[in-house]
């Protein structure tokens, strides 16, 4: 039985590095893609409750954190089916910005142009950029996350930065 | 551009996590704990597991490699015969039982003439 109480924590205390590690992350994006803090924390949840249950899988895994963004991808996506279309709008409504507030009017305009031109992205083109452009992923790791093969990610890198930079052209142009 | 763009969109600072959420979704992730002490005390010891494992198929084995249905009644094992009985004894152990049942069944009140 000590044995089986020492396990446990063990496990505990890896999930809780993990957490610390990764959770942050996961946040961003998640939010990212569903655009509502509540579905967030319940996908969030949902992710360390699957590795609580199975820590044996972690032993397999060689990317920890593609490992992380793929297993929370795919949980958006499951949500995401469950959820209602009436749901989907009131989260739209809310969609809480996954960059840091700030006291610099201009700074607060520019951060709040490029989450309003994130946002209108298609998901697939936003998660993409999100994960090259804030986590620094390569498109390598973006396929693996995403399950898509790396030209789909690049492609999809491309539409969507395009789309960045058109909808920030105005206020980009002033900053600079 | 694009270079210098995405140079401007990393230098936008990203949101935490809310640092409630930290022991909220850890204590929820819990590691699941056997309950049941058969499976606490089975679990670690794979070589108990094997043992009921091989118990129950030499049961299952005997159990099907013996005679089944009609066959077996007139299965005998051997060296057990059936006993010989001579038809002196065999008459003696007839009036035995026939003595017996008349005890058995007799009545305890008079029978009507109709009925003896």
């Amino acid at each position: 039985m000590g044995e089986l109480w020492s396990k446990v924590n063990t496990i505990q205390h890896n999930l809780s590095c993990v957490y610390d590690e990764h959770a942050s992350s996961l946040f961003r994006f998640i939010l990212s893609l569903t655009r509502c803090a509540i579905s967030t924390e319940d996908i969030i949840q949902e992710l360390f409750c699957r590795l609580a249950a199975n820590p044996t899988r972690l032993d397999k895994v060689s990317n920890l954190r593609s490992y992380l963004f793929r297993s929370a991808h795919r949980i958006v996506i499951d949500s995401a089916k469950k959820r209602s279309r009436l749901d989907a709008r009131e989260a739209v409504a809310h969609h809480p910005s996954p960059f840091a507030g700030t006291d610099d009017p201009d700074a607060k305009i520019f951060h709040r142009s490029v989450h309003d031109a994130l946002t209108n992205l298609p998901t697939e083109q936003r998660s993409v950029v999100y994960l090259k452009v804030w986590e620094e992923f390569t498109f390598q790791e973006i396929a693996g996350a995403l399950d898509i093969s790396p030209n789909t990610a690049a492609s999809r890198y491309r539409y969507g930065i395009a789309k960045l930079r058109e909808a920030l052209q105005f206020i980009y142009d002033e900053i600079q | 551009m694009n270079e210098s763009l995405e140079q401007e969109l990393r230098a936008v600072p990203l949101r935490q996590i809310p640092q409630e959420w930290r022991t909220r979704i850890l204590a929820n992730a819990r590691p699941p704990l056997r309950a049941s002490p058969w499976f606490r005390f089975l679990w670690p010891h794979p070589a108990i597991w094997a043992g009921v494992a091989v118990i129950w198929i030499a049961v299952a084995a005997i159990s099907f490699t013996g005679p089944r249905g009609k066959a077996l009644y007139s299965f005998a094992p051997p060296g057990m015969t059936p006993p010989r009985v001579s038809p002196e004894a065999y008459a003696v152990y007839m009036a035995h039982c026939a003595a017996f049942q008349v005890r058995k069944f007799s009545p305890s009140f008079p029978l009507r003439r109709s009925e003896l």
